[in-house]
């Protein structure tokens, strides 16, 4: 069978032999599903039956025959669909797929059906979208939001809309041809929701007269064909058809098939015929158009039914029907914001069927609807992503009273506001989607925004796939299980901790009164047996204290020292750990972004409570979130930091938060040693970074020369002497010394303590501590200062860093210095006299010293 | 072969001088040379007088360009000889205008960009420190908690805490 690539989500899809669409299961949960047979397009007229049945697809789909691939390149970037058509077309295009990995229609329970990963069928949650190209008409640049218009060129107008970017303005004819307005979804067929997205010739209708013969012409089709021949890279990308549009045997005539009619699959525009699917007859139900249902139900409409009667108004066929779902997904009021369809005026028509002109006897084919996700915000976000996948634009939520998606600019490319319901699905580098989109004003900053056409798109079939990496940027927590011990741990407060004191000092008092006399016969073996040890105190295994309320159980007990049960209460511990979370904090840059916001002249470090401080790159953080987690653990009395970029852990340190308090001699000997052991580390690691420092130092006299004989003289404004770059290499090369160090060994600048104690006594909170330079500006003979007049003067007289590739007058006015200028082509002055060898290289010297535009 | 005289106070890197130039003859002056003239450094003759003496810029319409005038001669005969040297700025500013380059430095960008700039004179010895707070979003540290004590013992029934 065929396969095809598409390019969804950016990987081909290599195969469908996994996708089978299935005809005559009862449902998807039929233990059958499996046998029964996959389906063609030679079925469509033999399983009209279909109406009481169920069309079950699991995940993938097979083609039925080579014959439903179009004619024509297909390639693996999404976003060649459509993009640079000269002339209006429709390409409605359907989740692929969906989120599901299976959708069951059940005509009988009436509802659709979404089986999931999880086997569980999720509410009917869809969205659809169309993109469009527009050429201009007689209504210029007008929106048109009015599906049944025909224009006088007799193009396809269900629904023209075109670049419209001021509210209010016609613009020019470069603004208005591109695809840059979208309007809101229209719906989508049930059929045409599932995995096909084709071209197809949409019929104009013009309800005053009929199909008008400029449609019904061939010259309306000439035209369609000779777009679709002319198309630079309109690629539609073909998972399955499941449309097919048919016409009467009659040739020339485009019109609805009436009862009895002899009717053909017309593939004019590259599909294939494979035969005669028969003659039309009365039956409702047909593949593509579901058994019509009744009741307090709304319509889906806007394709060409296959086959039927017309009827008067409450007809249903070429419809789809949703009525309330059985399980209570949808409710009618839901569905009627779903699907809600319109009049001609843009009024919400609910619960109608087709539009039907008893006077003409045709239907209104197209009704422009849309749909606004409802359901969870998961699967419309998923739904959202699938969208984005085409690269196109697409509209998410109501239309305004305009019903079109706005956009206000000045000027071709001044964008000041963009309806943020109008989506834009993002292209990478390689002309690839991976389902991400942009919204509203963060539209523009998509390169495809601007596409015209698509050359534009760096897209290249034959450029070999590079593999990609799998990335992920969050950091998974593990949930710390249970921690069965061989002590007992009891949380108490200071007075229980004094009464215990107390009650050691007569804890043996039983053991050795017997009949009221104090008798020591046998005491080491009652001392065993009550305590398990000879000295009673060493069932105490530690005493620690925390900076904070440790989780209890809910009821206290007896402290017990062996088998021995104390008089103190206590309540047993209830965690192993405790999680602090300090909020997440957007990190933004002082100086608008610059060089000064990053190391070295910005340094940051965060302290941590108990942790102490850790060196942090900017980089690693600016327009991220910082966040920090701690973690308390009881068991050991230390803290451990997980310091976030967003949702990625980027460092850990640790610390000690407990208190240990001494309970015999030999634990505060092992207390006092460990202090000093990190008092002395601490010492030895600065006198490292001292002597590191020095040597970065002193070997940066090479920095000092080539400065220096660069400018020489004292310092000028702007203009740096010998001296001020000597002291500016020092303190940078220190700095870049620190910062060396820093990353090579471990943190050794520390605010905070070696010991917990010493760690309680200090600031509790979290905090980034920023040193960031005052942008004093220096001037010999004046105080320093920083300002805007001052930054102004520098711009003009030396202009700021950059690295930017660009034509020299497309920087705007003012001094702009350049390097490896393209004087490759012919330069000449105004009255075209060329440029000499001599005057070229005056050129280069020109660029490169400024010039001021 | 004639010669539009300016005074002008642009800067020598502005590739639209005229913007900030005098024009001082009104009509263009017709050139007397009787040497050859050089198109890059060229030297014109014209008859003497005071007004053009305060010219420093000059446009010469056969050969299209654009001249800094870098030295005022009065020769022999008391004709004016104006030294000139081409001002290639002016003369194919709109080529300019369209070459494609990389930018090192640009005046219209306003402020400093992420490219590390060692012209621009901040002093690196001044910080400024100061600090952030990362609110807590669940309980409080507290040195003066209440509960705050953990015994661990060896008795009793072991905890399993999870």
């Amino acid at each position: 069978m065929g396969t095809i690539d598409t390019g969804i989500w950016g990987q081909p899809i290599a195969d469908f032999s996994g996708y089978n669409l299935r005809t005559g299961a009862s449902s998807i949960s039929d233990p059958d599903f499996e046998n029964y047979p996959p389906f063609t397009l030679s079925q469509i007229d033999s399983n009209k039956t279909f109406a009481n049945g169920c069309y079950s697809f699991k995940a993938g789909m097979e083609l039925a025959e080579p014959v439903f691939v179009l004619d024509r390149k297909i390639d693996l970037s999404p976003s060649y669909v459509g993009i640079d058509a000269p002339d209006c077309f429709i390409c409605q295009i359907g989740v692929i797929g969906n989120t599901a990995d299976s959708v069951a229609y059940d005509e009988t329970n009436v509802g659709l059906l979404f089986k999931s990963d999880n086997s569980e069928y999720l509410p009917l949650v869809f969205s659809n979208y169309r993109y469009f190209r527009s050429s201009m008409t007689q209504n210029n640049n007008a929106i048109i939001y009015n599906p049944y218009r025909v224009s006088s060129q007799g193009s396809f107008t269900n629904g023209r809309y075109f670049w419209k970017p001021n509210a209010t303005d016609s613009t020019s004819a470069a603004s208005s041809n591109r695809n840059k307005y979208m309007a809101y979804w229209r719906s989508l067929p049930l059929r045409g929701l599932i995995g096909c997205i084709c071209v197809k010739y949409i019929n104009s209708w013009d309800e005053n007269s009929g199909i008008p013969s400029s449609i019904s012409s061939e010259t309306s089709l000439y035209q369609y064909e000779q777009n679709t021949a002319e198309w630079k890279a309109a690629h539609p990308i073909i998972i399955a058809y499941l449309k097919i549009y048919v016409r009467r045997s009659t040739a020339g005539l485009y019109d609805t098939p009436a009862t009895g009619d002899s009717v053909i699959p017309d593939f004019s525009y590259g599909l294939k015929a494979t035969e005669n699917v028969g003659s039309v007859d009365a039956d409702k139900m047909n593949i593509i158009c579901p058994a019509s249902w009744t009741g307090n139900s709304l319509n889906v409409m806007n394709f060409i039914p296959l086959f039927g009667t017309p009827s008067p108004i409450n007809d249903t066929n070429g419809y789809v029907q949703f009525g309330t779902n059985a399980d209570g997904g949808l409710t009618s009021s839901n569905l009627a914001t779903l699907f809600g369809a319109v009049d001609r005026q843009g009024q919400p028509q609910y619960k109608r069927g087709i539009n039907y002109d008893g006077t003409s006897g045709h239907r209104i084919y197209a009704r422009s609807v849309w749909v606004e996700l409802v359901g969870d915000a998961a699967g419309c976000e998923k739904l959202r992503r699938t969208a984005a996948c085409y690269g196109l634009f697409f509209t998410d939520g109501k239309p305004d009273d305009t019903g079109y998606a706005n956009i206000y600019a000045e000027g071709n490319d001044d964008y000041r506001w963009i309806d943020n319901k109008l989506c834009l699905g993002t292209v990478d580098t390689e002309g690839l989607t991976h389902g991400d989109y942009t919204r509203g004003l963060s539209n523009p900053t998509s390169p495809n925004f601007y596409w015209d056409d698509t050359t534009q798109s760096p897209y290249d079939p034959k450029k070999p796939k590079i593999p990609t990496n799998t990335y992920d940027t969050q950091t998974v927590f593990n949930e710390i299980g249970d921690l069965a011990t061989m002590t007992k741990r009891y949380v108490i407060t200071a007075t229980e901790v004094e009464k215990l004191g107390r009650e050691l000092w007569t804890i043996t008092q039983d053991l050795i009164t017997v009949g009221g006399n104090i008798d020591y016969t046998n005491l080491n073996e009652k001392l065993l047996d009550s305590f398990l040890t000879n000295n009673p105190i060493d069932c105490i295994v530690s005493l620690q204290r925390f900076p904070m309320e440790i989780p209890k159980a809910a009821s206290s007990e007896r402290i017990r020292l062996g088998k021995h049960e104390t008089t103190i209460s206590g309540y047993p511990m209830e965690k192993t750990a405790f999680t602090y979370l300090f909020q997440g904090t957007p990190i933004n840059p002082k100086f608008a972004d610059s060089f000064l916001d990053y190391e070295p002249y910005t340094k940051l470090e965060l302290y941590i409570p108990f942790c102490g401080t850790i060196r942090m790159n900017p980089a690693d953080i600016i327009g991220r979130d910082l966040n920090v987690q701690l973690v308390v653990d009881f068991t050991t009395g230390t803290a451990t930091g997980f310091i976030m970029s967003g949702n990625l852990v980027i460092e850990t340190v640790n610390g000690n938060i407990a208190i240990d308090i001494p309970v015999t001699g030999l634990q505060q000997s092992t207390v006092a040693s460990q202090l000093y052991n990190a008092i002395a580390n601490k010492s030895n690691a600065d006198k490292q970074e001292a002597i590191t420092g020095w040597n970065r130092v002193s070997l940066s006299g090479a920095a000092e020369m080539i400065y220096g004989d660069m400018l020489g003289g004292s310092d000028t404004f702007g203009i740096k002497g010998k001296k001020t770059l000597q002291r500016e290499a020092a303190a940078i090369e220190r700095e870049r010394a620190d910062y060396d160090l820093t990353h090579q060994n471990a943190p050794v600048h520390i605010i905070g303590s070696a010991s917990a104690v010493g760690g309680w006594a200090i600031d509790l909170n979290c905090r980034l501590i920023i040193y960031y330079p005052s942008g004093d500006v220096i001037i010999t003979g004046q105080p320093p200062k920083w300002n805007d007049l001052q930054l102004e003067r520098f711009g003009k007289t030396i202009g700021f860093a950059c690295c930017i590739e660009s034509a020299i007058g497309d920087l705007g006015s003012g001094l702009v210095v350049g390097t490896s200028p393209d004087l490759s082509g012919m330069v000449t002055n105004t009255q075209g006299y060329a440029a000499t060898v001599s005057e070229l290289d005056m050129l280069r010297n020109a660029i490169s010293e400024g010039v001021i535009i | 072969m004639t010669i539009t005289l300016y005074s002008t106070s642009a800067d020598k890197r502005a590739i639209n001088k005229l913007s900030k130039a005098t024009v001082l003859t009104q009509t263009p002056i017709t050139i007397e040379n009787t040497d050859r003239i050089d198109l890059l450094y060229p030297v014109f003759e014209l008859a003497m007088n005071t007004t053009y003496m305060t010219a420093n810029y000059l446009y010469c319409d056969t050969l299209d360009r654009y001249y800094f005038i870098t030295d005022t001669r009065v020769n022999t005969a008391q004709r004016l000889e104006l030294v000139c040297a081409v001002d290639v700025r002016q003369s194919f500013a709109d080529a300019i205008r369209e070459t494609e380059c990389t930018v090192i430095r640009a005046e219209s960008l306003s402020t400093p960009t992420r490219i590390q700039d060692t012209k621009l004179p901040i002093d690196p010895a001044s910080k400024i420190v100061t600090s952030m707070v990362l609110p807590e979003t669940t309980q409080s540290f507290s040195t003066n908690a209440t509960y705050s004590y953990l015994l661990t013992v060896v008795g009793g029934e072991p905890n399993i805490t999870p």
